[in-house]
Protein backbone atom coordinates (compact mmCIF):
# COMPACT_ATOMS: atom_id res chain seq x y z
CA UNK A 1 0.00 0.00 0.00
CA UNK A 2 1.24 3.22 -1.32
CA UNK A 3 1.65 6.23 1.67
CA UNK A 4 -1.14 7.79 -0.55
CA UNK A 5 -3.39 5.12 -0.40
CA UNK A 6 -2.75 4.75 3.56
CA UNK A 7 -3.71 8.25 4.46
CA UNK A 8 -6.92 7.68 2.06
CA UNK A 9 -7.90 4.72 3.77
CA UNK A 10 -7.22 5.20 7.17
CA UNK A 11 -9.88 8.79 6.45
CA UNK A 12 -12.15 6.85 4.96
CA UNK A 13 -12.62 4.54 7.65
CA UNK A 14 -12.17 6.98 9.85
CA UNK A 15 -9.10 6.42 12.08
CA UNK A 16 -8.64 9.06 14.63
CA UNK A 17 -5.41 10.95 13.35
CA UNK A 18 -4.76 10.83 17.30
CA UNK A 19 -4.09 6.81 17.81
CA UNK A 20 -1.43 7.16 14.68
CA UNK A 21 1.70 9.04 13.41
CA UNK A 22 3.09 8.56 10.47
CA UNK A 23 6.01 11.02 10.56
CA UNK A 24 7.37 9.16 13.74
CA UNK A 25 7.78 9.24 17.50
CA UNK A 26 5.10 11.28 19.09
CA UNK A 27 4.67 11.66 23.36
CA UNK A 28 1.07 10.44 22.99
CA UNK A 29 -0.13 6.79 22.90
CA UNK A 30 -0.03 5.80 19.02
CA UNK A 31 1.16 3.78 16.68
CA UNK A 32 3.89 5.26 14.44
CA UNK A 33 5.48 4.77 11.58
CA UNK A 34 9.37 5.73 10.85
CA UNK A 35 11.89 5.66 8.59
CA UNK A 36 15.07 3.90 9.86
CA UNK A 37 18.80 3.28 8.79
CA UNK A 38 17.48 -0.21 7.56
CA UNK A 39 14.36 0.08 6.05
CA UNK A 40 10.77 1.29 7.98
CA UNK A 41 9.58 0.58 11.42
CA UNK A 42 6.21 0.07 13.00
CA UNK A 43 6.26 1.23 16.71
CA UNK A 44 3.95 1.96 19.58
CA UNK A 45 4.68 4.82 21.30
CA UNK A 46 3.35 5.78 25.31
CA UNK A 47 2.27 8.87 26.82
CA UNK A 48 5.55 8.42 28.96
CA UNK A 49 7.31 8.90 25.90
CA UNK A 50 8.54 4.96 25.49
CA UNK A 51 8.44 3.45 21.95
CA UNK A 52 7.84 -0.49 21.68
CA UNK A 53 9.01 -1.68 17.97
CA UNK A 54 6.59 -3.75 16.55
CA UNK A 55 8.74 -4.92 13.55
CA UNK A 56 11.26 -3.31 10.94
CA UNK A 57 10.30 -3.68 7.21
CA UNK A 58 12.36 -3.44 4.19
CA UNK A 59 9.45 -2.33 1.83
CA UNK A 60 7.59 1.09 2.91
CA UNK A 61 4.51 -0.77 1.46
CA UNK A 62 5.14 -3.73 3.95
CA UNK A 63 4.96 -1.40 6.52
CA UNK A 64 2.30 0.40 5.58
CA UNK A 65 -0.15 -2.56 5.34
CA UNK A 66 1.01 -3.83 8.68
CA UNK A 67 0.35 -0.26 10.15
CA UNK A 68 -3.07 -0.10 8.51
CA UNK A 69 -3.92 -3.79 9.81
CA UNK A 70 -3.04 -2.78 13.40
CA UNK A 71 -5.23 0.02 13.35
CA UNK A 72 -8.15 -1.35 11.75
CA UNK A 73 -8.42 -4.44 14.18
CA UNK A 74 -8.61 -2.46 16.71
CA UNK A 75 -12.30 -0.55 15.56
CA UNK A 76 -13.05 -3.59 13.24
CA UNK A 77 -13.57 -7.44 12.94
CA UNK A 78 -10.88 -8.65 11.09
CA UNK A 79 -12.34 -11.70 11.18
CA UNK A 80 -15.22 -11.03 8.12
CA UNK A 81 -12.85 -8.98 5.69
CA UNK A 82 -10.07 -7.26 4.77
CA UNK A 83 -10.59 -3.80 3.77
CA UNK B 1 5.73 -6.86 36.48
CA UNK B 2 9.75 -6.93 34.65
CA UNK B 3 9.04 -10.69 33.80
CA UNK B 4 5.91 -9.15 31.71
CA UNK B 5 8.29 -6.20 30.33
CA UNK B 6 11.33 -9.02 29.49
CA UNK B 7 9.16 -10.56 26.71
CA UNK B 8 8.49 -6.87 25.09
CA UNK B 9 11.89 -5.82 25.71
CA UNK B 10 15.07 -6.17 23.61
CA UNK B 11 17.00 -6.17 27.31
CA UNK B 12 15.17 -9.12 28.75
CA UNK B 13 16.68 -11.71 31.05
CA UNK B 14 17.44 -14.58 29.59
CA UNK B 15 16.64 -16.48 32.98
CA UNK B 16 14.50 -15.54 35.81
CA UNK B 17 14.07 -17.18 39.48
CA UNK B 18 10.42 -18.03 40.78
CA UNK B 19 9.22 -19.27 43.78
CA UNK B 20 9.18 -23.02 43.63
CA UNK B 21 7.91 -25.19 46.70
CA UNK B 22 9.82 -23.09 49.14
CA UNK B 23 12.77 -22.72 46.77
CA UNK B 24 13.34 -21.11 44.16
CA UNK B 25 13.54 -22.25 40.00
CA UNK B 26 15.33 -20.77 37.37
CA UNK B 27 13.11 -20.42 34.41
CA UNK B 28 15.36 -19.75 30.66
CA UNK B 29 14.33 -20.62 27.47
CA UNK B 30 10.97 -21.54 26.13
CA UNK B 31 9.97 -22.39 29.84
CA UNK B 32 11.09 -18.73 30.81
CA UNK B 33 9.24 -17.64 27.48
CA UNK B 34 6.10 -19.25 28.45
CA UNK B 35 5.76 -18.11 31.70
CA UNK B 36 6.23 -14.24 31.14
CA UNK B 37 3.03 -14.46 28.35
CA UNK B 38 1.03 -16.49 30.95
CA UNK B 39 1.99 -13.80 33.12
CA UNK B 40 1.84 -10.92 30.45
CA UNK B 41 -1.73 -12.36 29.34
CA UNK B 42 -3.16 -11.70 32.99
CA UNK B 43 -2.00 -8.59 33.88
CA UNK B 44 -2.91 -6.56 30.75
CA UNK B 45 -5.95 -9.05 29.39
CA UNK B 46 -4.34 -9.24 25.59
CA UNK B 47 -3.67 -12.41 24.70
CA UNK B 48 0.00 -13.33 22.88
CA UNK B 49 -0.39 -14.90 19.84
CA UNK B 50 1.90 -18.35 19.04
CA UNK B 51 2.80 -20.27 16.02
CA UNK B 52 -0.18 -22.80 17.29
CA UNK B 53 -2.78 -20.33 17.27
CA UNK B 54 -1.75 -18.96 14.15
CA UNK B 55 -1.86 -21.98 12.70
CA UNK B 56 -5.39 -22.52 13.77
CA UNK B 57 -6.51 -19.05 12.45
CA UNK B 58 -4.86 -19.26 9.03
CA UNK B 59 -7.10 -22.52 8.30
CA UNK B 60 -9.70 -20.89 9.46
CA UNK B 61 -9.79 -18.74 7.10
CA UNK B 62 -12.17 -18.64 3.68
CA UNK B 63 -11.14 -19.30 1.12
CA UNK B 64 -8.76 -21.75 3.21
CA UNK B 65 -5.44 -20.81 1.57
CA UNK B 66 -3.46 -23.80 -0.52
CA UNK B 67 -1.08 -25.39 1.78
CA UNK B 68 1.44 -24.45 -0.99
CA UNK B 69 1.71 -21.19 -0.20
CA UNK B 70 2.28 -20.83 3.83
CA UNK B 71 5.42 -22.20 5.45
CA UNK B 72 5.45 -21.86 9.29
CA UNK B 73 7.52 -25.31 10.49
CA UNK B 74 8.73 -27.25 7.89
CA UNK B 75 11.78 -26.07 5.75
CA UNK B 76 10.65 -23.68 3.19
CA UNK B 77 10.33 -24.36 -0.38
CA UNK B 78 9.79 -22.58 -3.45
CA UNK B 79 6.98 -19.07 -3.69
CA UNK B 80 6.39 -19.91 0.49
CA UNK B 81 5.73 -16.82 2.38
CA UNK B 82 7.88 -18.36 5.62
CA UNK B 83 8.28 -17.39 9.54
CA UNK B 84 11.10 -18.40 11.02
CA UNK B 85 13.08 -17.80 14.61
CA UNK B 86 16.45 -16.64 14.19
CA UNK B 87 19.15 -16.14 16.41
CA UNK B 88 17.58 -13.10 18.24
CA UNK B 89 14.24 -12.26 16.48
CA UNK B 90 11.71 -13.05 14.21
CA UNK B 91 11.86 -12.86 10.55
CA UNK B 92 8.23 -13.17 7.95
CA UNK B 93 10.27 -13.49 4.20
CA UNK B 94 8.78 -14.73 1.17
CA UNK B 95 11.14 -17.88 -0.69
CA UNK B 96 11.01 -17.76 -4.51
CA UNK B 97 13.64 -20.01 -6.43
CA UNK B 98 15.44 -20.36 -3.46
CA UNK B 99 16.35 -16.94 -2.52
CA UNK B 100 14.96 -15.18 0.71
CA UNK B 101 12.73 -11.99 -0.14
CA UNK B 102 13.03 -10.47 3.90
CA UNK B 103 9.49 -8.25 4.19
CA UNK B 104 10.06 -7.83 7.92
CA UNK B 105 11.78 -8.68 11.47
CA UNK B 106 10.20 -8.84 14.65
CA UNK B 107 11.44 -8.49 18.00
CA UNK B 108 9.06 -11.74 19.36
CA UNK B 109 6.94 -14.36 18.41
CA UNK B 110 3.72 -12.19 18.99
CA UNK B 111 4.69 -9.44 16.54
CA UNK B 112 5.74 -11.92 13.95
CA UNK B 113 2.62 -14.25 13.96
CA UNK B 114 0.46 -10.97 14.03
CA UNK B 115 2.03 -9.86 10.64
CA UNK B 116 2.29 -12.99 9.60
CA UNK B 117 -1.56 -13.62 9.93
CA UNK B 118 -1.75 -9.98 7.92
CA UNK B 119 -0.35 -11.35 4.65
CA UNK B 120 -2.31 -14.14 4.65
CA UNK B 121 -5.57 -12.71 5.33
CA UNK B 122 -5.06 -9.99 3.14
CA UNK B 123 -4.31 -12.47 0.15
CA UNK B 124 -6.86 -15.13 1.19
CA UNK B 125 -9.48 -11.85 0.81
CA UNK B 126 -8.00 -10.76 -2.34
CA UNK B 127 -7.90 -14.41 -3.36
CA UNK B 128 -4.35 -13.81 -4.20
CA UNK B 129 -2.07 -16.25 -2.72
CA UNK B 130 1.74 -15.67 -3.97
Amino acid sequence: MTPGKLKEKLGRFKIPESEYSLSGKQPRHCLCLEQSEVGWAVFRCTDAGDAKNLGTFFHEYDANDYLFYLLMKKHYDIEKRWW
Amino acid sequence: MSVACGILRNDAPTEFNIPYYGATKTLEGDALSTHASVFFERQTGRRIMRLQELEERILALKPIPDRRCYCIRETSTDNELCLRKTDASWTVYFCERGVRHVKGVFDSEHDACEYYYCCCKKASDEKKWH
